[in-house]
């Protein structure tokens, strides 16, 4: 792949997931199916956190639940592949992918509340994974989601897991959802913007959390997020995300300290200077284009500051610096 | 729970109030005169007077509704215009009939529209839930007394297997009371499953729709794991609650057919007491089908409401 951007890994870890040219379409009735990802490439190594960020709407969730083949009704992926350990995830059968979720790749899904199941105690969906994909007895089930509850601080764990989730607080059931992704101790981890719902001092704990775990036991995560404030905090290496293209990729210290693309560098002014969490971000004027605009070009032409007449010819990811590659003429 | 139960209790006293004086109107705003279904075309003016004034139906309406409500509030429904007989009694002894015979076919209709609801959910837009929405809508739409000679004519006249009509107590003889209440309850339920077919499909569809169930599928769950473990319950839950109000409908039409079946139930004393203008007998029936269909509601609220554990920590 020729726009395949390979920054060097932490420590040079070993390649875990490497997605190239993944497209991804929405499919529409009598007209052509309309791109939801472009192209996308990305890598993850063994025990590294990843950071895919963007606007709302830019791709990055799709791009994610991709990779374990729970897209929505007609969103599908049109081309790409996901090599993973020697396996493309685009391949699998049905029942090969349901093997690989959760055991090998579990999600942590965003907005606690709605993804926990109402009417089933929390140990028993904490549990779910292992009940899943392993012949385990009941009893030891029961004793390992104690303990995965109590590495994730749940205060009084043997009790709590027989509570619903609606007598746990936000943070609980964050906490407990976490639980639920480590429980089979998965190589790879997608977190969905895990604390997007959640207030900002224990946004913080979750994320020490993540990064306690991936000390701990080596996984390694994908973590996506809008919030640059967390990005910066927790990941290695980043991945920034718009309209469905990799605009930017990079280390964290190369992205931060030297951003080059021109929406990296809004992205970073509009993220408030102290505490919030902005759904939108307000200070980029206009609009993420919908899957279904064409644009001729730079997507990002109609709302970049330094647009110029070359913009209108759409930009390779091209590699500037060791590590760190940008998707724009002016870089 | 009992907080709830006691409030549901309480306010079944307007309810009863409202369908009272509704009831009331309505018997009395049907054209026909009671009197001259009692004694018969050849009454004279003089007879039918003498009648109307014995039974007190000469009086203001107003009159006549406290009266009634009044005695019946201690239990007395009056006599029947027909015969003198005591209405009271005869409608206590038609309650468990009914009972049994509405709560059967309404069993039978969740028994057929869970399954299938559940099943067209899950698969919904493809072809399979074609053929069970439109399976669905044909019931619905089977008038269910058409339904009911049908399957007289295959089970009972053809095969033989299951009398035509007719009741037998259950105390008297369990297998020839079940026999009999068999081909009435597939005529209720079997219409009533069209609507709670319905309901039980736009319930799953809404809880498949569900982030947690998107969550299930990330932990790698089987298809089946995940209706059983996951979508079932949580689709139950608005299912019972709608499910309550067809539950009514299903009454209604029990008039038609105890009346198809020669089931002495309390729809036919209905149907009895609306051709003879009988209005003891039509007001107490009338009262007694609504209490029923009250009560079940309630049952049918507290079952939903068990299996929803966020109702119960608040009720608790």
């Amino acid at each position: 792949m020729a726009e395949a951007a390979k920054p060097s890994g932490r420590d040079g870890g070993r390649t875990l997931l490497a997605v190239e040219g993944l497209q991804i379409e929405l499919e529409r009735r009598a007209q052509p199916p309309a791109p939801i990802a472009r192209n996308v490439s990305l890598r993850v190594d063994e025990g590294e956190i990843v950071g895919l960020i963007g606007e709302s709407g830019s791709g990055k969730t799709v791009t994610a639940k991709s990779l374990i083949g729970l897209l929505p009704d007609r969103i599908r992926v049109a081309a790409g592949r996901a090599m993973y350990r020697g396996r493309d995830l685009f391949a699998l059968t049905p029942q090969q992918m349901r093997a690989v979720r959760g055991a090998e790749i579990s999600l942590i899904p965003q907005d606690a509340l709605h993804a926990l199941n109402p009417v089933q105690v929390i140990g028993r969906q904490v549990g779910e994974p292992v009940e899943v994909h392993t012949n385990r007895p009941a009893a030891d089930i029961r004793d390992l989601v104690v303990r995965l509850l109590e590495r994730v601080r749940t205060p009084d764990p043997r009790a709590r897991a027989g509570d619903y989730p609606h007598q746990f607080s936000g943070g609980m059931q964050q906490r407990a959802l976490t639980a639920m992704a480590l429980s089979m101790e998965p190589p790879l981890i997608l977190a969905d913007e895990p604390t997007t719902a959640l207030d900002v001092t224990i946004q913080a704990e979750i994320i020490a959390l993540i990064r306690d775990l991936r000390a701990q036991t080596g996984a390694s995560f994908l973590f996506i997020s809008h919030d640059l404030g967390l990005v910066s905090s927790l990941c290695d290496r980043i991945y920034v995300m718009y309209a469905g293209e990799i605009v930017e990729s990079g280390a964290r210290d190369g992205i931060f300290g030297r951003p080059r693309h021109p929406y990296t560098h809004a992205l970073m002014g509009a993220a408030p200077r102290l505490l919030g969490n902005p759904e939108r971000l307000s200070t980029i004027p206009g609009r993420i284009p919908q899957p279904s605009e064409e644009m001729a070009g730079c997507r990002f032409r109609d709302r970049c500051p330094r647009v110029e007449s070359r913009c209108a010819a759409p930009p390779a990811l091209r590699e500037v610096a060791e590590g760190h590659a940008v998707r724009c003429w002016l870089a | 729970m009992l907080r709830l139960v006691l409030g549901r209790l309480a306010s079944f006293v307007p309810t009863l109030f409202v369908a009272s004086v509704v009831l009331f109107l309505a018997v009395n705003v049907v054209p026909g005169s009671a009197a001259r279904s009692a004694l018969g075309i050849q009454a004279t003016p003089q007879a039918l007077k003498r009648f109307e004034h014995q039974h007190g139906l000469d009086r203001p309406l107003a009159v006549q509704y406290v009266e009634w409500a009044g005695k019946a509030l201690q239990g007395d429904f009056g006599t029947s215009f027909q015969n003198a007989v005591a209405v009271g009694p005869e409608v206590r002894k038609r309650i468990p009939v009914t009972l049994q015979l509405a709560g059967m076919a309404f069993l039978v209709a969740i028994a057929i529209a869970v399954p299938l609801g559940l099943i067209a959910g899950f698969r919904h837009q493809t072809g399979t839930d074609g053929v069970l929405t439109t399976l669905a809508t044909l019931f619905g739409s089977t008038p269910n007394f058409w339904f009911a000679t049908l399957l007289i004519y295959f089970f009972s006249l053809r095969l033989g297997w299951l009398p035509t009509g007719g009741y037998t107590p259950y105390l008297e003889d369990p297998v020839a009371n079940l026999q009999g209440m068999l081909l009435p309850c597939i005529a209720l339920g079997v219409v009533s499953s069209g609507l709670l077919i319905r309901i039980m499909r736009t319930a799953v569809i809404e809880v498949t729709f569900s982030n947690f169930i998107e969550t299930a599928r990330s932990k790698g769950v089987s298809n089946v794991r995940l209706v059983t473990a996951h979508v079932v319950r949580n689709a139950l839950i608005p299912f019972f609650t709608v499910s309550a109000v067809e539950f009514g409908f299903l009454v209604g039409s029990v008039v038609i057919i105890e009346e198809v079946f020669r089931i002495p139930g309390i729809g036919s004393l209905v149907l009895v007491g609306i051709i003879n203008r009988d209005y003891p007998v039509l007001l107490a029936a009338a009262m007694s089908i609504t209490v029923i269909v009250l009560v079940v509601n309630l049952i049918v609220d507290l079952a939903a409401q068990l299996i929803d554990p966020r109702q119960v920590q608040v009720a608790r």
